[in-house]
């Protein structure tokens, strides 16, 4: 018991900070990029996905929120192609929380996933909208 | 002396720093995104409790032999199902789960395994009436077949590129 405790405790200390600081970098990141979610995708459907990618690699926080911000955006006239994109990489693909991952889980898969998982989000993207026109 | 402190304290003085900066430059605007911070961290603890009490309990019970059986080296099909169905039932954001996810890799969880567990998390019950609500039912079955699909293919991309050591 002591022991699980112990190692819970260092856990904690070394997680704290890098959350801490994680939030306080989102919080100024909605302070310069104001509203820009929907300034960004601009309806293009081939550089969407692209945007959709970028703009949820850098975000972070629970799958429900993409959705309610994906949800909100669709009914702004953004494109499900983007949204899609969007929608997955939030989830899959962490880039304010590489430091975080590196330091967890080692530099080489850190890279490798988020790598992949960003390439993918844009062919996951691609193929839901190509099954939508079928169904 | 800046240097020589842990990473983890660098990043978060950095944060500090660029708040004191943003606070110089435009203050009434950074009090609010100190408030949303604030807000956020709030909103964060009650996760991060349960988060660290079930990794308090999962290193009194969680033997590491439990750990190589289900989700270690000779696993087989079974890592793969445990992986899956162990994402779907985590609803917490990612963050939490790594320093989880570094203590079960060094008890012997496989890297495809975390790969498979990290990139199956858009698909979970819970969230599921929120998909539908905002996207409809056709989106939310077919984004949750083709992110399962992707969690599997991505076992095997790391597996190759990165390998599965422990």
């Amino acid at each position: 018991m002591r022991d699980a405790a112990q190692r819970t405790v260092k856990n904690i200390q070394t997680s704290i900070p890098i959350l801490v600081g994680i939030l306080m970098f989102l919080s100024l990141l909605e302070l310069i990029f104001d509203q820009y979610y929907t300034k960004i995708f601009t309806g293009n459907w081939l550089l969407d996905p692209l945007v959709g990618t970028v703009v949820g690699s850098i975000s972070v926080g629970v799958p429900v929120a993409s959705y309610v911000i994906g949800g909100e955006l669709l009914k702004q006239g953004v494109t499900l192609l983007a949204v899609t994109a969007f929608v997955f990489s939030w989830t899959t693909v962490g880039v304010m929380l590489m430091p975080l991952e590196v330091k967890s889980l080692g530099k080489k898969f850190t890279f490798v996933r988020n790598g992949l998982n960003f390439t993918f989000s844009i062919v996951i993207a691609m193929c839901l909208s190509f099954v939508f026109k079928f169904l | 002396m800046f240097t020589r402190l842990p990473i983890r304290i660098q990043f978060l003085l950095i944060m500090c720093l660029a708040y004191g900066v943003a606070f110089i430059v435009t203050p009434q605007k950074t009090t609010v995104a100190f408030g949303s911070f604030v807000q956020a961290l709030v909103q964060m603890l009650p996760a991060l409790v349960l988060v660290f009490f079930v990794m308090f309990v999962g290193y009194i019970f969680l033997k590491p032999e439990m750990i190589h059986k289900y989700l270690g080296e000779d696993s087989g099909k079974r890592g793969w199902f445990a992986a899956c169905i162990a994402s779907i039932f985590f609803s917490g954001p990612t963050y939490i789960l790594f320093p989880y996810l570094k203590e079960l890799k060094a008890q012997g969880m496989k890297n495809s395994l975390i790969a498979v567990f990290l990139n199956n998390r858009n698909v979970q019950p819970a969230f599921v009436p929120v998909m539908i609500y905002y996207f409809g039912i056709r989106f939310a079955l077919v984004f949750s077949v083709l992110v399962l699909g992707y969690a599997l293919l991505s076992g095997l991309l790391i597996k190759h590129f990165v390998g599965d050591e422990a």
